[in-house]
């Protein structure tokens, strides 16, 4: 295969168009350009949950192979983007263990930081990370997922592998929680 | 509010179901003209509506703060195609056996961190790799071991020395064991 980055002063396509034409004509160059509309989405979402640059791109890199190599296994009626956030959950999640592992032989750099440490980094709002890490874990990733990665509920259901009902709650229940304990009448 | 959700004035159901749009017309109006003349159920009203344009408004921030510029995003798709033109071509290509692999890897890793400290580490990667030696990786497991080894050497030396391993050893093709 001869691979080409391309001219990066044509327009983008849109996610949707990037995927189709890279459905139905899979190649170098239609993976450019598929690449270029979805990897930034990607790698919002590993930068989100408190990865440093370096490790989002690889991580990004990680999951943009998985979907080349695995896109075929999309079923004709299955949304794509509930698909590429559990590639990119499950690339998170490998890298998790595989970091918990070493703990107890090597000093790690500290590559991922927790969501809503001030120090953590001083591009992202300090306000959004705040908030999301005074919630639990299962809430705070339907929240990032419903407002970062802007899913809509029945695809948070399918990302995460749990019913749409419980997704509506929690979405509410986290909202309740953050009104009482930020909102103006929470002093 | 007697419980989690619910009020004196309307379920849990209803409110979650009213403030997600989800009710029919009529129930949505009644409840509607209830907020509207109610404290209570105002103020809560209120908030939850607040809250929700704070994270949208958040969220909308965070997303730009962590926006790829084109280079970033060129020299990524480069780094991809590289991964991936080293296995499309690694049928056709010579292969290295592990052993003979992980020597230039060892190489290329000495000058940054020391003969004792590659060793170490390769060491360490072989172990987590399920490989007890260096006789024992084999195709199946290689791309375990860079993953391994790259990790220990970003923890190490940092990650530029990670993605260094990692780059070049998914450069190389190994012989089925």
């Amino acid at each position: 295969m001869d691979f080409v980055v391309g001219d990066r002063t044509r327009l983008r396509l849109g996610e949707q168009e990037a995927l189709s034409r890279f459905l139905s004509e899979p190649g170098e160059e239609s993976f450019g350009e598929f690449f270029r509309a979805v990897a930034p989405r990607v790698f919002s979402y590993f930068r989100a949950r408190g990865c440093e640059t370096a490790l989002a791109e690889d991580l990004t890199q990680e999951v943009m192979i998985a979907v080349f190599r695995q896109v075929g296994t999309l079923r004709q009626n299955e949304s794509f983007r509930p698909w590429l956030y559990r590639v990119a959950k499950n690339v998170l999640l490998q890298f998790l263990r595989r970091k918990a592992r070493q703990v107890d032989t090597v000093e790690l750099d500290t590559v991922t930081k927790e969501p809503g440490n001030r120090d953590a980094d001083p591009l992202l709002p300090v306000q959004f990370l705040e908030w999301m890490a005074s919630l639990e874990e299962d809430e705070r990733q339907i929240m990032m997922s419903r407002y970062v990665e802007e899913l809509e509920y029945h695809e948070i259901a399918e990302v995460l592998d749990i019913p749409l009902g419980t997704v509506q709650w929690k979405i509410f229940h986290s909202k309740k929680k953050l009104a009482a304990r930020f909102g103006p009448q929470s002093s | 509010m007697r419980d989690d959700f619910s009020n004196e004035h309307f379920s849990g159901t209803e409110w979650l179901s009213y403030l997600d749009g989800g009710p029919g017309a009529a129930t949505g109006n009644e409840m509607k003209t209830h907020v509207e003349n109610c404290p209570e159920c105002g103020g809560f009203a209120a908030s939850i509506g607040a809250v929700r344009a704070i994270l949208s408004e958040q969220a909308g921030q965070l997303r730009e703060a962590t926006a790829l510029s084109d280079e970033a995003l060129d020299s990524m798709l480069t780094s991809c195609f590289s991964r991936l033109r080293s296995t499309a071509s690694a049928e056709g290509r010579t292969r290295w056996s592990a052993s003979e692999a992980i020597v230039l890897l060892r190489v290329l890793v000495e000058p940054i961190c020391g003969r004792g400290t590659a060793g170490a580490t390769i060491d360490l990667a072989l172990r987590r790799s399920t490989a007890s030696n260096e006789g024992s990786v084999t195709e199946g497991n290689w791309s375990l071991f860079i993953t391994n080894f790259s990790d220990l050497m970003a923890s190490v030396c940092g990650s530029a020395a990670g993605r260094l391993v990692n780059r070049a050893g998914f450069c190389l093709a190994v012989a089925r064991g």
